[in-house]
């Protein structure tokens, strides 16, 4: 479940990093502003993942940490590609 | 000034991480697959599956033990395996020069479980440290690409440093190829890049001894059949059981992972999973009265960090949800890896396009990238359709593995040099997806009196995974269709 959670808050904070990069705005559509909900959560939820993961023994605890980072990132940057592609706008890289 | 740092970094990139490159995707791919070592000997193994789950009892390993002093009296060099969490069953086994290897036996009683003769997963972990040439060159040569490993990342990360942090999930996989592969080598290269570093570190100090053999030890294992000297004891022995009590006692219930047996001791060692450092604590005992005669604990220090270098690396303590997240992260490893591959040829194809030089550069990334896991697939074929009761049965496994690898090799080389490498790439993708798919149901098939029983087994573990490289595979030769 620790695990589950951590993947989920990495997944979630490096999405809106993604969202927040100018290049990945242009390819979504998506204006110029620079909102804090995505900015909040891409600095609070890894520190979220980081609490769930001190309950687990060291070192598993930052071995989970990081290697949900990875997972999750991958994860984000999928789901960033499909709505890319979404948004029918394949042709325009 | 800055231009001319990439533009060298990215020439030691480039060659660096093609030639170790061929021979990372194999270590890669093999240290992937023997994360899961245990459970891929177990599917290797079908005739164990209808063993009732139980705990091992003081009989079978009275039994066991007397079973193992007789064959020390032949002069072989065995010892014994205590049934785990992942491997549920006794075994009693020797090193054969690639695996250790040998006899299983039913944890109730301890009489022999007739299960076929394999080398199972180990032949991946030996794939992964040795590339399967022995404990000198192998080693030699994977060490100096794990090297090679660790001067790619730090040029890479020196090309990239830039766009490090912006474009850390920039992936436009329906941009142009070269595009596309660029971008799916930078997004898993930098999101993988604390566990890429963790395991070509700690890989290059595990084996830190080899490569400055002035202050190593050399290869701890011995093949069975060269008996140490004075090996030789005759019995009576004392009972086994009553010893691992005493040393469950020192190092805790269920932590004691395997049993030595010396000249007149036998040693109980600590199991690999009972800790994060991966130290090999033991007690000994007088084998005629049992009397415990002394405890080696590792202390603090070099050879506990050794030690938790190797368990940082081999992860034999790590939860399954810890061991998915390796294997995941191995997968894309191994995935970047070879987009780096492709990355090269896609660059040289412009200028070298024709000449026998990038043929065979094609046909070595092709029989790397997609011919291992053919030849992966074709072991697991291979250990379901050889008979059972054939002679020197793991040999004929491992040879299939390597039969079914030499011929992607020749199938590469005769497409590549013939100047099909787009249908040879789509070709090798059509075998390991038809492999692939098909595994479930040789499982099935050759497993009919327990395959039935759906749970969350080994066997399911299995069979999900080759599915899904299978159909992933799939997905891949439509798309080299699509691309023409």
């Amino acid at each position: 479940m620790i695990v589950l959670v951590s993947l989920i808050c990495w997944g979630l904070a490096l999405l809106c990093h993604g969202l927040l990069q100018p290049k990945i705005r242009r390819l979504l559509y998506i204006g110029s502003g620079r909102p804090v909900v995505p900015r909040v959560a891409r600095l609070v939820l890894p520190l979220v993942a980081l609490g769930m993961c001190a309950r687990l023994e060291m070192p598993l605890s930052i071995l989970v940490w990081v290697g949900t980072f990875s997972v999750g990132g991958l994860l984000a940057g999928g789901v960033l590609a499909v709505e890319v592609f979404r948004r029918g706008r394949p042709g325009r890289f | 000034m800055r231009d001319i740092l990439r533009n060298r970094m990215g020439w030691l990139h480039a060659w660096v991480g093609f030639v170790g490159g061929l021979v990372l995707v194999v270590a890669f791919t093999g240290g992937t697959l023997a994360l899961f070592d245990t459970e891929i000997t177990r599917w290797m193994e079908p005739e164990l599956a209808a063993l009732p789950e139980a705990a091992m009892t003081g009989e079978a390993l009275d039994h066991a033990g007397a079973q193992v002093w007789a064959l020390r009296e032949k002069g072989q060099n065995v010892f014994l395996n205590l049934p785990s969490a992942r491997d549920p069953v006794l075994r009693i086994l020797h090193y054969d020069g690639h695996a250790f290897v040998g006899p299983v036996l039913d944890p109730r009683d301890g009489t022999a479980l007739n299960s076929r003769e394999t080398r199972g997963g180990q032949l991946f972990f030996d794939l992964h440290q040795s590339l399967y040439r022995g404990p000198v060159w192998g080693n030699l040569v994977t060490e100096a690409a794990g090297i090679g490993l660790i001067v790619a990342v730090i040029s890479g990360v020196i090309i990239h440093f830039r766009n490090l942090v912006p474009n850390l999930l920039l992936f436009r996989p329906f941009a142009a190829p070269g595009r596309a592969w660029l971008d799916a080598h930078l997004v898993a290269g930098v999101l993988l890049l604390p566990f890429i570093i963790m395991m070509a570190y700690t890989g290059a100090v595990i084996h830190a001894p080899r490569l400055f053999p002035m202050i190593g030890a050399g290869h701890a294992a011995r093949p069975a059949g060269r008996p140490d000297a004075g090996m030789r004891v005759v019995g009576p022995y004392a009972p086994l059981a009553p010893m691992l009590a005493q040393a469950e006692d020192i190092f805790g219930r269920g932590r004691i992972g395997f049993v030595m047996f010396g000249t007149g001791t036998v040693s109980f060692y600590r199991a690999d999973a009972a800790d994060f450092a991966m130290t090999r604590d033991h007690a000994d005992f007088s084998a005629g009265d049992g009397r415990l005669v002394g405890v080696e604990r590792i202390g603090r220090g070099m050879p506990r960090l050794g030690g938790a270098m190797r368990g940082l690396h081999f992860i034999r303590w790590g939860t399954p949800a810890l061991r998915w997240l390796y294997f995941v992260c191995s997968v894309v490893g191994s995935m970047m890896m070879a987009a780096g591959l492709g990355l090269f040829l896609m660059k040289h194809r412009r200028v070298h396009g024709g000449t026998f030089r990038l043929a065979l550069a094609e046909t070595l990334a092709l029989a790397v990238t997609l011919g291992l896991p053919l030849a992966s697939l074709g072991y697991l074929w291979g250990s379901r359709l050889l008979p059972p009761e054939l002679v020197h049965r793991a040999d004929r496994e491992t040879g299939v593995f390597f039969l079914v690898w030499l011929v992607a090799l020749l199938h590469a080389g005769m497409r590549c040099l013939g100047g099909a490498v787009r249908p040879a790439w789509r070709e090798q993708a059509c075998a390991i997806a038809v492999l692939g798919c098909g595994l479930p149901i040789l499982d099935v098939v050759s497993r009919a009196e327990t395959a039935f029983r759906l749970r969350a087994d080994v066997y399911l573990a299995v069979d999900a995974c080759a599915l899904g490289f299978g159909l992933l595979a799939l997905w891949g030769q439509r798309v080299i269709v699509r691309a023409r």
